[in-house]
């Protein structure tokens, strides 16, 4: 029952009472036309959503903030016309159901979160449009007809979703009452994090235990001689593709450059729950955003990095055959077990230690958490083995205080401590910049 | 502090999202427009005015339109301080008319539609624009003593209804991305399916909601205009009887259909004639009454008169006019009963009223009242004319009234016990109707039944002697009669075994109209009754004319399901429409049907083995029919592809398939389009059709939506193609 149907039943309630007190039937008459009109409501919008079927197809595979498109098909299995069907898209909605003491809390941080917004808002300006989800309306569906439209939702949130939901809502035709039924379709779409483009970051490919005069890069315009152009093998990088070449012959060319080395890499990914922060900005997203960059930039730079990832209690190496199966494990990436601080000094430990084993010792190696500082510190200073590369912290505390957060002087100190003796670089990731902007200098560079 | 305030109240009235549906506003317009409209003829203001808050709400709502995005502030600000004024005049008015708080109300309502009307940036504002004219047409209907206004509820309904489906439609689209629109006249469907289910549901609620005491709150509607009297000669004056005798005529009055005989100083039993079926006023009274207008206690013979010639005086300078004569005595076992008159032709100068008036709001500042509790106002009453009573009406239990006893104030017996010469037979039956009976009330309620029982009621009985006496007339004469000698027989038989009583006039309650809440007295309603005096409990109405009920019992009666007399109205309005042959001809028809049904069974009992065959198959088909509707028709999906360029581009080489087809060129379901249009291309001797199938399979399928001009591209080949087509039909 809608606000309007309650609206109506209390003003018909109060003619009906004025009606029995002065004894006029035409008030009684307008309070049962009034109370009539709920009543009808109720009467036809009491499961016409039934016998109305969705489906849905998706794009397979998108980039987080990138738009997916959605074919819906709404099938009306009943011998009524439906009219003003509203299909709601809730794919990256918040949660549903629940108890009732969680759908109270997630209510009471709405209404914050609404109040927030609203007191921050300058005056002279509309009320903030509340992000929602995709609506396509139907003002009328046939008996047994089936409408198909197509549409595109941005794909909000990184992950692997094998389904999702969809509400389908009907009502009466004077707004009095709705019901509205969420149902499951299936319709597999994996979002990967976003990646941003990387001008610089640390790659040092001096540190690889490869002498240092065979590298040669195949990044263009780094003076290198072009040699011409060769078949796609699975593993190059997309950005070498020759589109005008791919275009003419019909299937992929890449350029090829005179010597193409490839110097090995490792990323580790240690990124437990998030503590603060939203459901975007979080240094779980964050991290996963910047372990996608990084993996793309030490990819444009010619090595496809072997990635390490929490699996359970243990870890798993990801070493694909292209950038897009790294994206791939980062989307299904599950956060490492961590206790009220992140994840533990042993635990990050061990799986530093287990990367240097698993990949080859000196490679170029990339380490994303958002491990406690002085935990961080104490596990690196566990593996003297490990050459050096980059470090980034996302840092939990900077998505508690939000924007104006600095580094406070204790952590500095244990991220002095955790990378002396390295050759690291240390980034960090805060909520008021963008993950390229963290990632394009680092906080501190030693020289091991 | 004070721009922390401004702050604060700039911030709860940033504008909200503007509704954009001029259909939806100009609808909520209308609907407003109806409903002061409905204020204007309900009367709670004049015309000038009602013109004036129309132009208001109209200039209002074209403002609003205009403004919708903006933030208005000094607007909001003006119309806050005019809203207080408004209120505080509303206040002042309603200080200075307790009596009827609906006036004030309305134009209280009239003035916030047309300072609402100036701020509706929002659907949530009109939606409160629809509700105040709901409010506002409610109370104009509380106000309309007519059937009439239902050609104002009806447009109002149906614009209301409209306007709540163009919200809901306006809300449902904005929330919505996409909408699919439906196909034309589809949401009229809609609205006419939506209305046609709406009005039984109306119609039965109506008819099932209880009519509740309510807050039992005295509403007290007066006239205005108020009746100073010039000359007030404390005499019954009847508009319809002007010019004749104030003593007992020696020849019969001539008969007025338009006016009442008995409303005089003397009712006249020789006169004949049928009163005129014309409502000569509205009552609104939470239970039905006779509406008591004098009454006589001389009995003449062939006549009644009132001997009582100066009544008391009653003055008050303001209301109410309290109605008590000197000495009345005391009465147990009463309640309050609040009645309001609306007079629609001219009446008497008597205050209609249950018995016993007791506080009388009437436009006078003085009545008279006599020791029968007639009260006498100073003008006659005039069509238009709203008086409100409240009576003290008897709520005693035939148990109390058996055991009164026998204690009279003085004088009463002898005043109401008065006859003249008559036969002594009339003394003989009575005395012979109530020897089993050991108290009044038995005996007055076994004289009545006795008349009830043994006299039918004939309004064309014939005239008696000019001086014969009536009674005797009756009783063994005529042996039929009307209610005036019903009544009177009663009377005098009482008074013949010792029981005071008396003679009132008056109306009975009238029909009960659902619709407006009023009883519609008629012309034909007028009536006369018994009044019996017992002590303690004081004079109790009792009616012995056949078909009529005692009216101190009816007025005990619950009328709390009195909604269902709407469907014997709309019966009774059926049957005025319909001529009389198509009931007579439905009866016919119903009887046919059934005699036809019997025959059959008959037929059916005689021959068993065929109603048997007929009986299986009858089951057979039943059986079929039921199998069907369980599986269900086949379902044969329809596809309806919202439209897209894409889909165009689909349409147009359907379109140039078709003609292909009517060519003999047919395309099977397992060729791909360019397959088909090779196949074509051959049989055409033309390369046309393979350009166009691989142009349409780029646009359909390629990864970009096509352009407007590579549709119009396909198009023209396309089109090329169906001329050729029909070329080559043509010739072949």
């Amino acid at each position: 029952m809608k606000r309007r149907a309650v609206v109506t039943i209390m003003v018909a309630l109060a003619l009906f009472g004025i009606a029995a007190t002065i004894r006029s039937g035409w008030l009684y008459l307008v309070a049962s036309a009034m109370a009539g009109l709920v009543v009808v409501g109720l009467m036809f919008g009491r499961r016409p959503e039934r016998h109305v079927t969705v489906q849905r197809s998706t794009t397979p595979e998108v980039f987080e903030g990138d738009n997916i498109q959605v074919r819906l098909k709404v099938t009306n299995n009943s011998r009524l016309t439906r009219s003003m069907v509203t299909v709601r898209d809730l794919q990256f909605e918040d949660a549903r159901g629940g108890t009732f003491a969680e759908r109270a809390s997630r209510s009471l941080a709405l209404m914050q979160n609404r109040w927030e917004t609203a007191r921050k808002a300058p005056y002279g300006e509309s009320k903030p449009e509340r992000k929602r989800p995709y609506t396509v309306t139907f003002e009328r569906i046939g008996p047994e007809e089936a409408i198909e439209v197509d549409y595109e939702i941005e794909a909000r949130r990184r992950g692997v979703f094998a389904g999702s939901e969809v509400s389908v809502r009907t009502g009466d035709a004077f707004g009095s009452i709705s019901r509205e039924r969420v149902v499951g379709v299936a319709s597999e779409t994996t979002v990967l994090p976003r990646v941003y483009r990387l001008d610089s970051f640390t790659f040092k490919p001096e540190f690889s235990a490869l002498p240092a005069e065979l590298m040669e890069w195949s990044r263009k315009g780094t003076g290198q001689d072009y040699y011409g152009v060769r078949e796609y093998v699975a593993g190059d990088s997309l950005r070498h593709i020759h589109w005008r070449s791919s275009a003419r012959r019909g299937k992929l060319i890449v350029k090829e450059y005179q010597h193409e080395f490839r110097p090995p890499s490792g990323l580790l990914v240690v990124l437990g729950a998030p503590r603060y922060g939203d459901s975007d900005r979080n240094t779980l997203e964050d991290g996963l955003r910047a372990a996608a960059s990084v993996a793309d930039y030490y990819t444009l730079m010619g090595s496809l990095p072997g990635l390490v990832i929490p699996s359970g209690e243990w870890f798993e190496v990801v070493q694909g055959l292209s950038l897009y199966e790294l994206f791939r494990a980062l989307a299904a990436y599950e956060p490492a077990p961590s206790g009220a601080a992140g994840p533990g000094c042993d635990y990050l430990a061990e799986a530093v230690a287990f990367t240097m084993s698993e990949l080859a010792p000196g490679r170029v190696t990339g380490i994303i958490t958002n491990a406690d500082g002085e935990v961080l510190a104490e596990a690196l200073d566990r593996v003297p083995e490990m050459a050096g590369g980059a470090l980034v912290l996302a840092p939990e505390e900077s998505y508690r205080v939000g924007p104006g957060w600095q580094p406070p002087a204790q952590l500095l100190a244990d991220l002095e401590l955790a990378s002396a003796g390295y050759r690291l670089d240390t980034y960090l990731l805060t909520p008021d910049r963008e993950i390229g902007d963290c990632l394009s200098e680092p906080l501190i560079t030693t020289a091991g | 502090m004070l721009e922390r305030a401004v702050d604060y109240y700039r911030r709860i009235n940033r504008p909200g999202h503007p509704e954009e549906s001029i259909s939806f506003r100009a609808a909520v317009t209308v609907t407003v427009l109806i409903s002061i409209y409905a204020a204007i003829e309900s009367g709670a203001v004049g015309w000038p005015v009602g013109v004036a808050v129309m132009s208001g709400v109209v200039a209002g709502s074209c403002y609003s339109y205009r403004v919708r995005r903006k933030s208005s502030v000094w607007v909001k600000l003006v119309l806050t301080v005019i809203l207080l004024v408004v209120f505080a005049l509303f206040w002042t008015e309603v200080g200075g008319s307790i009596h009827d708080l609906r006036y004030p109300l309305v134009r209280l309502f009239l003035w916030l539609q047309v300072l609402h009307s100036f701020d509706l940036p929002q659907r949530r504002d009109l939606d409160f624009s629809l509700i105040s004219a709901a409010i506002l047409i409610a109370f104009a209907g509380s106000l309309s003593t007519s059937t009439d206004f239902l050609w104002v509820l009806i447009p109002f309904a149906a614009l209301g209804l409209l306007s709540l489906f163009l919200g809901h439609r306006s809300a449902t689209i904005s929330r919505s991305d996409k909408l699919v629109a439906g196909k034309r006249g589809s949401q009229l469907r809609v609205i006419l399916v939506a209305v046609a289910a709406l009005l039984p549901v109306t119609l039965a609620l109506f008819v099932l909601l209880p009519r509740l005491p309510g807050f039992n709150t005295h509403y007290l509607p007066v006239s205005d205009a108020e009746y100073t009297p010039g000359e007030f000669e404390g005499l019954l004056k009847n508009p319809g009887y002007e010019g004749f005798p104030d003593q007992f005529p020696a020849n019969p009055l001539p008969f007025n259909p338009d006016s009442y005989f008995g409303f005089n100083e003397y009712l006249d039993l020789r006169v004949r004639g049928l009163p005129a079926d014309t409502t000569v006023m509205k009552v609104r009274s939470a239970v039905a009454s006779y509406w008591r207008a004098t009454a006589f206690d001389a009995f003449l013979g062939n006549g009644w008169e009132n001997t009582e010639k100066e009544p008391e005086e009653i003055f008050s300078p303001e209301l109410p006019l309290i109605a008590a004569y000197p000495g009345e005595p005391p009465r147990y076992r009463t309640t309050t009963l609040t009645q309001t008159f609306f007079i629609e032709k001219p009446l008497p100068n008597t205050v209609f009223a249950a018995f016993l008036p007791r506080e009388v709001y009437f436009p006078t500042r003085v009545v008279k009242v006599d020791s029968m509790m007639t009260v006498l106002t100073p003008v006659t009453l005039d069509p238009g004319l709203v008086y409100t009573v409240l009576s003290e009406v008897s709520n005693a239990e035939p148990e109390n009234l058996r055991r009164a006893g026998g204690i009279y104030p003085g004088g009463l017996r002898e005043r109401y016990l008065q006859l003249p010469e008559m036969s002594p037979e009339v003394e003989s039956l009575a005395r012979e109707i109530t020897a089993a009976r050991t108290n009044d009330y038995d005996k007055v309620q076994a004289l009545s039944d006795y008349l009830k029982r043994n006299y039918p009621y004939d309004l064309d009985c014939p005239p008696q002697g000019n001086r014969q006496n009536t009674v005797e007339f009756f009783l063994f004469e005529e042996k039929r009669g009307y209610c005036e000698h019903f009544a009177t027989a009663l009377a005098v038989m009482c008074r013949t075994v010792g029981i005071p009583s008396r003679l009132a006039v008056g109306y009975d309650a009238g029909d009960f109209n659902a619709l407006t809440g009023y009883y519609e007295v008629s012309g034909r309603d007028a009536h006369a009754w018994v009044e019996v005096y017992f002590p303690v409990f004081g004079w109790i109405s009792f009616d012995p004319t056949p078909g009529w009920s005692d009216p101190f019992l009816s007025s005990q009666d619950d009328d709390t399901w009195s909604g269902f007399s709407l469907l014997r109205g709309i019966g009774n309005t059926l049957s005025r429409v319909f001529p009389s042959g198509f009931w007579r001809g439905l009866k016919g028809a119903t009887g046919a049907f059934t005699s036809a049904i019997s025959s059959a069974v008959r037929e059916a009992a005689r021959n068993w083995y065929w109603a048997l065959l007929a009986a299986f198959v009858l089951l057979a088909g039943l059986a079929a029919v039921l199998a069907r509707r369980r599986r269900g028709p086949p379902v044969q999906e329809t596809v309806v592809v919202v439209e897209g360029p894409r889909q165009e581009a689909a349409r147009i080489f359907n379109r140039m398939t078709e003609a292909l087809a009517k060519a003999g060129i047919e395309r099977r379901p397992s060729w791909t389009p360019e397959e088909f249009a090779g196949r074509a291309d051959s049989r055409l001797e033309t390369r046309l059709v393979g350009e166009s199938a691989r142009l349409f399979c780029r646009l359909r399928f390629g990864p970009a939506e096509p352009g407007p001009d590579e549709l119009e591209e396909l198009k023209e080949r396309a089109e090329s193609v169906v001329r050729i087509s029909r070329d080559r039909s043509r010739r072949t």
